[in-house]
């Protein structure tokens, strides 16, 4: 991670210094959705940053999650130990996950059409929660202490995330507005949880995202 | 505490500020979020520059899901908050505009008759030092319509009764606004984004829709400029 601020500071002075071109910059929110093995999971970010090198160099920061209030999909595992809570040994739960990171993306433009090779690189953090009337805890105590208790303290965990695929904008009016859409191949490493030991609830998926961009021109 | 009322003192200052100068708005707004079933918003805005206004925000919210030391609160209590909105605007070329701000503040939230024993006998408050920063887009869609939208990066940090992280989000942005011929100027916007906190037991999501309206204090209140609706709710 070091060597990569160290490059990316490195090509920035250069585009500065030498290159005589202007920086410029992007912000662009996005909603999107995960193919997860047997369901869809829908997402919210965004990324924003500069663009270097005469737009052909995004760099910036992503943060996208998939947010379990809006992924209504339940999970059932029984609970660690066979612990009772609330009367059953059997845990209704959703899934909850952030990932926050590095953008870098070449980009070229083809017949009007912004074409990109975005690469976010960075953390993620994921969990299985509770919810429902499972989140007013039968002792008063926190709902996450119970979590931690019930799920073997594996109900979340945090991991590596690397993203990379192609995004395409298309111009809306010529504002700095665009629309874009993005396919990625996502892969996460060195998470599981107690609901998934193997990790790969996200790692090994696609995800499709549809965006409006702003940039300066 | 003594903080706190350093705070609001600064915060009467700032009301008792002339807002009747060149580039100065009042902002008037109800909405429904994710926190809140409805709240209430009353700021106003002055230009100390050409390109940097700040003002002062104060929002009063009837709960729908809240958090007290990290334990949910819904349907009860109340929500208040102040804050100080900075905005700079950092880019604009032609129809596009490019604005960072901040909005530090303090949240005082409460429950009365927390253990509902139908007397008014215990109160259950907290305070909180809560804080939004972010970059937004005002793009003129035609002389008196414009689009914004952006990213922000809001948080809650509870300071009282225990210390705790509460709550971080990001937040995307969609707004329209639309001036009036009297120079006043109807907005409409909303955010919706990923939130986590406190182990996660506080908010996992935040949405808000919000409606008001900007009065001009102004005789030569710039259009585009006094078209740029800052983030709140």
């Amino acid at each position: 991670m070091k060597n990569i601020l160290i490059i990316l500071v490195l090509a920035i002075t250069f585009n500065l210094t030498y290159a005589q071109n202007k920086v410029g910059w992007f912000i662009n929110p996005e909603i999107g959705t995960i193919f997860h093995d047997d369901h869809i999971g829908r997402t919210v970010g965004a990324s924003i940053g500069l663009k270097l090198f005469n737009d052909h160099l995004k760099v910036g920061i992503f943060n996208m999650g998939r947010s379990g209030p809006i992924n209504p999909e339940i999970f059932t595992v029984e609970t660690s130990g066979a612990q009772l809570y609330r009367g059953s040994t059997q845990l209704n739960i959703r899934a909850d996950q952030q990932a926050f990171g590095l953008l870098l993306a070449p980009s070229f433009t083809l017949n009007k059409v912004r074409l990109e090779l975005p690469v976010n690189i960075g953390q993620m953090g994921a969990g299985f929660y509770l919810v429902g009337d499972d989140r007013n805890t039968p002792d008063g105590r926190r709902v996450s202490e119970w979590e931690n208790q019930l799920m073997d303290e594996r109900d979340a965990d945090g991991g590596g995330w690397l993203e990379f695929g192609l995004k395409a904008y298309f111009p809306i009016n010529d504002k700095g507005m665009s629309l874009g859409t993005a396919f990625y191949y996502t892969r996460v490493s060195n998470w599981e949880t107690y609901y998934d030991p193997t990790g790969d609830f996200y790692n090994n998926n696609f995800r499709f995202a549809l965006s409006l961009n702003f940039e300066s021109r | 505490m003594r903080s706190s009322k350093a705070f609001i003192i600064l915060v009467c200052l700032l009301i008792s500020a002339n807002f009747s100068h060149a580039q100065s708005y009042l902002d008037l707004s109800i909405g429904s979020t994710q926190q809140d079933n409805f709240a209430i918003q009353l700021s106003g805005r002055k230009h100390l520059g050409p390109n940097f206004r700040a003002g002062l925000q104060l929002q009063y919210g009837s709960p729908n899901y809240r958090f007290i030391e990290a334990r949910p609160i819904q349907n009860e209590g109340y929500a208040f908050l102040v804050s100080i909105p900075l905005s700079f605007k950092i880019y604009e070329q032609e129809e596009i505009q490019l604005w960072t701000f901040l909005n530090p503040g303090l949240r005082f939230q409460g429950v009365i008759d927390p253990d509902e024993n139908d007397q008014r006998d215990s109160i259950l408050n907290s305070t909180a030092f809560v804080a939004e920063a972010g970059l937004l887009v005002n793009i003129s869609l035609n002389e008196r319509t414009h689009f914004l939208s952006g990213v922000s990066f809001p948080l809650a940090f509870e300071l009282d009764p225990s210390n705790l992280f509460e709550m971080q989000a990001t937040l995307v942005h969609a707004g329209l606004s639309v001036q009036s011929k009297g120079g006043n100027t109807f907005f409409f916007k909303g955010n919706m984004g990923p939130a986590f906190g406190a182990n996660g037991d506080t908010q996992k999501f935040l949405w808000a829709l919000q409606a008001g309206i900007r009065f001009s204090l102004s005789k030569n209140s710039s259009s585009s400029t006094s078209a740029f609706i800052e983030s709140s709710l």
